[in-house]
């Protein structure tokens, strides 16, 4: 059993500490995951963030407990919202680079997104999505499955605990609002 | 910049099932009569709801790495090909 399957399983008995121990575990694999394979790639090339996330899954927990939904549900929770962060702090990164000054280093976990000014985009989303989360910490994790996991809808249903009907309702909410927000800025 | 009003929540969601153009104008006469705010609010949504487009409805993509590890031209991040066992894709506008 990982670390990580034991934090599920404490998760799942109730263990109101387990939670907290999840998501540096996961933000440090995926990091890690991230570095070995971009290591492996010749330069230029680009990874998938869902790509990662389900190998994380694969590599963390579907060789032990738990298989079930609600086990699933937590890991990708922390998966996104570590992806989230991955993506958020590079796109800060590049952000302050873009402004000069500041010297690159060269190493391999610098990981970075994609240039053309998308991550100001991802940074008024990830600001956007903090507001949501206030106001709806369920539709701001649905966002997060969804979006930087890669659940398809049903699957983020299931993760979330909630039937495929309140989780269309709770997207199309947590979308237009979001959508709303952003247009407005 | 818009706010969170659970009553204009539940309204906008209600009010997107119903498709056609005249009842959904009569059921937002009726649940906002009176609340000009409200029914502005609601409408926000249903704006902001039909403008989305595909917003959000496929995962971020694209992740590389600056310094050593860069990307090149940026016209190469528009090719898609399959190597070590996953995808490396292009960057997909619409997603944001």
């Amino acid at each position: 059993m990982t670390d990580v399957t034991r934090i599920l399983s404490a998760i799942e008995r109730g263990d109101p500490h387990a939670a907290e121990q999840l998501l540096p575990l996961v933000y440090e694999e995926l990091r890690r995951l991230a570095a070995q394979r971009l290591a492996q790639e010749k330069p230029g090339h680009t990874l998938q963030p869902t790509a990662l996330v389900h190998e994380a899954y694969l590599r963390l927990v579907a060789g032990g407990q738990p298989h079930d939904w609600g086990g699933r549900g937590h890991f990708f929770a922390a998966a996104a919202e570590a992806m989230r962060r991955i993506l958020v702090e590079s796109a800060r990164r590049k952000s302050t680079d873009k402004r000069g000054g500041k010297l690159r280093r060269i190493d391999v976990e610098q990981l970075s997104v994609a240039d053309g000014g998308r991550e100001a985009e991802l940074l008024a989303l990830d600001d956007a999505l903090d507001e949501l989360e206030r106001h709806d910490p369920q539709a701001a994790a649905l966002v997060k499955l969804r979006y930087f996991a890669g659940l398809s809808h049903q699957e983020a249903a299931e993760a979330l605990g909630i039937g495929r009907q309140a989780a269309d309702r709770l997207w199309a909410l947590a979308r237009a609002w979001l959508y709303q927000r952003l247009s407005e800025e | 910049m818009p706010g969170w009003d659970p009553q204009a929540n539940e309204l906008f969601l209600q009010a997107r099932e119903i498709l056609a153009p005249e009842d959904r104008q009569r059921f937002l006469d009726e649940a906002c009569a009176g609340k000009p705010e409200l029914r502005a609010c609601v409408e926000g949504l249903l704006r902001a709801g039909a403008e989305a487009g595909s917003f959000l409805e496929r995962p971020v993509e694209e992740l590389g790495a600056t310094g050593a590890f860069a990307s090149g031209p940026q016209d190469q991040r528009t090719s898609v090909s399959q190597e070590g066992g996953h995808a490396v894709e292009a960057v997909l506008v619409g997603s944001l």
